[in-house]
């Protein structure tokens, strides 16, 4: 590869960047063990060939490092021992992960939290997750995620970064004009990708349609009333879907098949609490009510929650869900005690003064009962605690 | 608007046998309740509030099939894209439609579900809250 003086240009202006970026985020993988900084704009003046190759290892380095931070944190998924909350027992727990998993897309990320999202989409997803784990693992700061809303500041800093480089590879003298405005432009949180390479190569025609920028027909098709027809419906679906993504959380994909299956998902999920809810407004009449009334009269002290134990207790006799209603009504979740354990010591025993090992004997008694294996580990017996 | 009928029906289903029939039972006709009041507040301007009545009202009465002037299509797309099937499959109506329509009716019937969610969870935290002084 022999590139050329406009090439050292770009290449640069993209190092001037570069530097003046890195001193705002720290990217050790760029530098390779190389020391410094300074030696980039050294190398600029000087090596051509040698800086380019520097910069795509350097490149291809966090690449190959996020592949395997992905199978890390596969991996972690998968354990269930790990004290992470992600075992689904049965159809509530799953439920609950779910639930969790759309409150949080609203809210900030961490690195417990990114734990949460299901990791057995595609990639995009994957590499999502490898940004979000900044802060416990030890996975490169450069966020090769599509989605630019994650940290804003970060990602645009990181999109106009790839911008650069991602003009200076190609080596066409369209690359050379819109890099630089890639450089400057990319500064606005949630810049799309997907959306600048079809504005970089207009000859590439219409093929799919960018849900931001216009597609520039190519003159002969102007005319050709198939094309206005198709440009019109894919505008029309562009449209629609931009709707729904403004209505589904967690949208901050641009592939539109990952967004299709995210707005398939929550209408599932959707579903599924309305189900959920009309189970629950269904046994609501078989809790006695009596029980409901004396509790609200006594105080909730440390030992108050006995009272709530044998009432469960009772419940669990007739009919397990209507147990597990009485429960949910109350706010309080049966859990194994192992989880339990692990969540009030990583949490602090603070959060949880009202845990509650059940000892009574008529829970052991009904543990092997049964019929679903998600209401406990069989060795541990369940511990009801205040949600 | 939603809430009106909705409490109204939750009467309804509660009225009729606190102690005759089964939770489970129950639990079906409070979820028909919900979809039916979501469905008749949506309007008939919308093709899958309309297929969802047509659903829940074709329980009752089978046989009695009233001809309408209704010119639906069958299967416009072969069913190439999974997730389109799939998305048909989940909103109600959605086998006829074109793919633009699909993903409005979608849209529409998103909007409604949470809103829908959102007033039985009001409905569920009021009546614990009652329950329960803490």
């Amino acid at each position: 590869m022999h590139p050329g003086t406009t090439e050292k240009q770009v290449l640069g202006k993209a190092a001037a960047s570069l530097n003046g970026i890195a001193a705002q985020i720290p990217v050790p993988e760029l530098h390779n063990g190389r020391g410094s900084e300074e030696t980039f704009v050294l190398d600029v003046s000087s090596g051509h060939e040698d800086f380019l190759d520097e910069i795509l290892s350097s490149l291809a380095a966090p690449w190959d490092a996020s592949a395997s931070d992905q199978q890390w944190i596969v991996g972690l998924g998968d354990d269930p021992e790990e004290g992470l909350p992600y075992a689904p027992f049965d159809e509530s727990t799953l439920f609950a992960n779910r639930l969790l998993q759309y409150q949080i897309s609203g809210g900030s990320s961490s690195a417990e939290k990114a734990m949460m999202l299901p990791l057995g989409h595609d990639s995009q997803q994957q590499l999502l997750v490898a940004g979000y784990g900044n802060s416990g693992f030890p996975s490169p700061p450069l966020t090769l995620g599509r989605a630019g809303s994650i940290d804003s500041t970060n990602s645009s800093v990181v999109d106009a970064l790839y911008c650069g480089f991602g003009g200076s590879i190609q080596h066409t003298d369209s690359a050379n004009q819109h890099s630089l405005p890639h450089l400057k432009g990319a500064s606005t949180p949630g810049q799309n990708f997907g959306a600048v390479i079809p504005v970089a190569s207009p000859s590439a025609g219409s093929g799919t349609a960018p849900p931001r920028q216009k597609v520039r027909a190519r003159r002969g098709q102007a005319t050709d009333p198939h094309s206005i027809a198709e440009r019109l419906r894919r505008e029309r679906i562009a449209e629609r879907m931009k709707d729904l993504q403004e209505l589904v959380p967690n949208a901050n994909k641009t592939d539109k098949a990952s967004m299709l299956d995210e707005i398939i998902d929550y209408v599932k999920f959707l579903q599924l609490q309305v189900l959920s809810m009309s189970r629950l407004g269904g046994a609501a009449a078989t809790v006695p009510l009596v029980g409901g009334s004396d509790i609200s009269h006594e105080e909730q002290t440390g030992d108050g929650l006995t009272v709530t134990e044998q009432q469960v207790a009772k419940l669990m006799e007739e009919d397990m869900g209507s147990a597990m209603q009485y429960l949910q009504g109350k706010g309080l979740c049966l859990m194994p005690i192992s989880l339990a354990s692990a969540i009030s010591t990583a949490t602090g025993v603070s959060s949880f003064p009202r845990l509650l090992s059940s000892s009574s004997s008529a829970a052991h008694r009904h543990l092997p009962s049964l019929p679903n294996p998600g209401a406990g580990d069989a060795p541990s017996s369940p511990a009801v605690a205040k949600a | 608007m939603v809430a009106l009928r909705f409490l109204r029906a939750l009467s309804l289903v509660r009225c009729s046998g606190p102690g005759a029939r089964s939770p489970s039972y129950r639990a079906r006709g409070i979820r028909r309740a919900a979809y039916a009041c979501m469905a008749a507040s949506a309007g008939p301007r919308r093709a899958w509030s309309r297929a969802l009545l047509r659903k829940i009202r074709r329980r009752p009465g089978r046989g009695l099939r009233r001809p309408r002037a209704v010119i639906r299509r069958r299967r416009p797309v072969g069913g190439g894209d999974p997730l389109e099937v799939a998305l048909r499959r989940l909103v109600p109506g959605g086998g006829c439609m074109e793919y633009c329509r699909l993903l409005e009716e979608a849209a529409d019937y998103v909007k409604c579900l949470a809103m829908q969610v959102r007033l039985m969870q009001t409905i569920v935290d009021s009546a614990s809250h009652v329950n329960s002084i803490d």
